[in-house]
């Protein structure tokens, strides 16, 4: 390790890769966020001749912009915002109750169960749609908010990464407070969950960023106009005919960054749970 | 009234029993060191006289009452552990307040007792800092202090001093019999520290794979082990054992070395027997038994020396600064007063027949 940094030609080589990976990567979102500033008949006009100009627009507008606040594009982000911040609060309560039950209790049948958790965050999305939305039928939500969020709330991988958090506080905690003659309510939300904003974080964005970009569900759920989210109003840009680029430009970008705010707010928080694979 | 009595109080994990039939009563404010090897069910029958475990067969009583079934926080019982446990994301205020908080206490009383627990132990300044920000020795005063607050019935100790260095937990050791003496509450101490145990505690109950093996004083059970284990476990560094046969008012070896029989022998012509002494009984003599010097370790004020008698290694402690070298030749004695016998299969103590 010493040996490499210590070396020009290899921190060259190093530097020289990363910055090419990094172009390669923020390329084609540079291209979408310029692009999305273009008049609509310049779009794709400079793409051929691969140059200075497909990049940079020869005239900024925000007509793109201004056309999307005129639809119903706004709808769609107040029913993405509220649909995503209303799982992330009820899915923290509810998955961290989960996972501490795992991690504190013992109960019959725990290792099944619990092998029941991590098997349903394998398990590809498609595969229950069907039966979930004959289930979403039969309550009477389809086309409601309780289509979109309840279905959402409990979550395997957030649950795997509570119970995992809750079980690398030593027992020591919750037995000193349950000999001091704490329950075991009073000890979850006054000790295990204080000492668990990391992961708290980390789940509240995991369960944010799945709501925010999700698609097909509401799709299958909500085709209502009226509960359109972010990601159905933006392929609403596209049909057979002639699509709206400029639109779908515009829109998309405005998703993006929407849904990178949650992720700054709690970045540092993100990043270090990741890492130490939620311990402390 | 703070007594505790435990009857046959037995506990499994599964198929394994780790505490095979406890019995043991607890007088009012007296202190009782529990010590035993590694593994021998200390911290589990400390759990469950806390309440953190529950018991799969038998009884306890604490204050007179019935508490076998009952859940910790109805037991009346504050328990220090090992590490601390002091809650990182309080203060030590909030954590010496804790259990008051949650029996519903006004701030005021909070405020006082906290105070007047964190004067005894000299906390004071410390009262508005993290847990984080404290060192070992403070800690350990915390979590006492966590628990002396409540003014419980019964108080638990598992190795509260483990983690300090050594100075430290004599220190800590002088403050905890203070503070037993100033409070006069039951306390029940789990330690590995013999010493800990001898200057601690009224009573000392060695346990061993889940038993009890003997309990009493300390200096009681440092005269007089009922066993070869207490023997052997009590006492630093330990009892030495040489296996051999009583022949005539002597223990004799298998290679013929004889060793004087002390007071028990009486009675038990031919019993084969483990002999018993300690390291600082056994003195340089004249007359009596002879060894090799192996191994010489001057300690300061003694000298232990590693002697092979009758083929064993047989470790002397000596009171002075005697020039011993490895490869002499050594005579020594022990008074007849000092000198164990242990039945050579069970261990018990042999006493001698009238
Ligand atoms: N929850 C448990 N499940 C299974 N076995 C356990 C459990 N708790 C303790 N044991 C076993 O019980 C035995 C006694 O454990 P205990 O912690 O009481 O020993 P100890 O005397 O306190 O030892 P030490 O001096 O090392 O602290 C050990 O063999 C341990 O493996
Ligand atoms: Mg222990």
């Amino acid at each position: 390790m010493e040996a490499q940094f210590k070396n020009p030609h290899a921190l060259m080589l190093r530097y020289g890769l990363l910055s090419i990976l990094a172009f390669i990567v923020v390329c084609p979102l540079a291209w979408l966020a310029l692009a999305s500033l273009r008049p609509q008949s310049e779009i794709f006009q400079p793409v051929s001749e691969f140059g200075w100009s497909t990049f940079f627009p020869s005239r900024l507008t925000f007509d793109n912009y201004r056309a999307l606040w005129a639809s119903d594009f706004p709808l769609a982000v107040k029913n993405s915002t509220f649909v995503a911040v209303t799982t992330v609060i009820f899915g923290i309560v509810v998955n961290a109750l989960a996972g501490f039950a795992f991690a504190a209790f013992d109960f019959r049948g725990k290792n099944l169960l619990f092998l029941l958790v991590i098997a349903s965050f394998m398990m590809p999305f498609e595969a229950i749609v069907l039966p979930l939305y004959v289930m979403i039928r039969a309550f009477g939500w389809a086309n409601s908010y309780q289509a979109l969020i309840v279905p959402e709330i409990a979550n395997g991988m957030v649950i795997f990464l509570f119970r995992q958090f809750f079980a690398s506080i030593p027992r020591d905690f919750y037995e000193a407070a349950r000999v001091d003659g704490a329950s075991w309510l009073y000890i979850f939300t006054r000790i295990a969950m204080p000492l668990s904003w990391p992961t708290i974080a980390t789940s509240g964005l995991m369960l944010f960023l799945s709501q925010w970009d999700s698609f097909f569900w509401p799709v299958v759920a909500a085709s209502n106009p009226d509960y359109a989210v972010v990601q159905v109003a933006i392929a609403r840009n596209i049909n057979f005919e002639q699509s709206d680029w400029g639109g779908l430009f515009a829109s998309t970008n405005l998703a993006i960054l929407l849904g990178t705010i949650p992720f700054l707010l709690v970045q540092r928080f993100y990043v270090r749970t990741l890492i130490s694979g939620g311990i402390k | 009234m703070s007594t505790m009595n435990i009857e046959n109080l037995r506990k499994s994990f599964g198929e394994t029993e780790i505490l095979r039939g406890i019995d043991l009563d607890v007088g009012d404010g007296e202190f009782v060191a529990l010590v035993g090897p590694s593994g021998c069910g200390k911290s589990t029958l400390l759990r469950l006289i806390a309440g953190l475990e529950v018991a799969t067969s038998g009884r306890l009583v604490i204050g007179g009452r019935d508490v076998t079934a009952l859940p910790p926080k109805e037991r009346d019982v504050a328990m220090v552990f090992q590490n601390y446990a002091l809650y990182p994301h309080m203060t030590v205020r909030s954590n010496m307040g804790f259990s008051l908080k949650l029996r519903g206490a006004e701030k005021a009383e909070i405020e006082r007792k906290v105070t007047e627990a964190a004067d005894v132990l000299g906390l004071d300044t410390l009262l508005d800092r993290y847990p984080g920000q404290l060192s070992g020795g403070q800690r350990q005063r915390v979590a006492t202090g966590r628990a002396i607050v409540r003014d419980p019935k019964l108080f638990l100790f598992d190795e509260p001093l483990s983690n300090l260095d050594a100075k430290l937990r004599v220190q800590m050791r002088t403050e905890i019999k203070a503070l037993h003496q100033r409070l006069g509450n039951t306390m029940i101490y789990v330690t590995h520290d013999q010493i800990e145990a001898m200057t601690l505690a009224d009573r000392i109950v060695v346990m061993h794979s889940g038993r009890i093996e003997q309990e009493g004083a300390p200096l009681d059970l440092y005269d007089r082990p009922a066993n070869a284990f207490v023997g052997g476990f009590l006492g630093s560094p330990s009892m030495n054992f040489i296996k051999g046969h009583i022949r005539g008012g002597s223990v004799v070896t298998d290679d013929g070395s004889v060793l004087p029989g002390g007071e028990a022998v009486g009675g038990h012509e031919g019993r084969t027997v483990l002999w018993g002494a300690r390291p600082e009984s056994i003195v340089p003599a004249t007359e009596g038994f002879s060894g090799m010097i192996e191994v010489v370790e001057p300690t300061g004020p003694d000298t232990q020396l590693l002697v092979r008698v009758a083929g064993q290694p047989l470790v002397v402690l000596l009171r002075s600064r005697t020039p011993a070298t490895p490869g002499e030749k050594i005579t020594m004695t022990v008074s007849p007063s000092e000198i164990h016998l242990f039945d050579a299969d069970h261990g018990s103590r042999i006493e001698a027949k009238p």
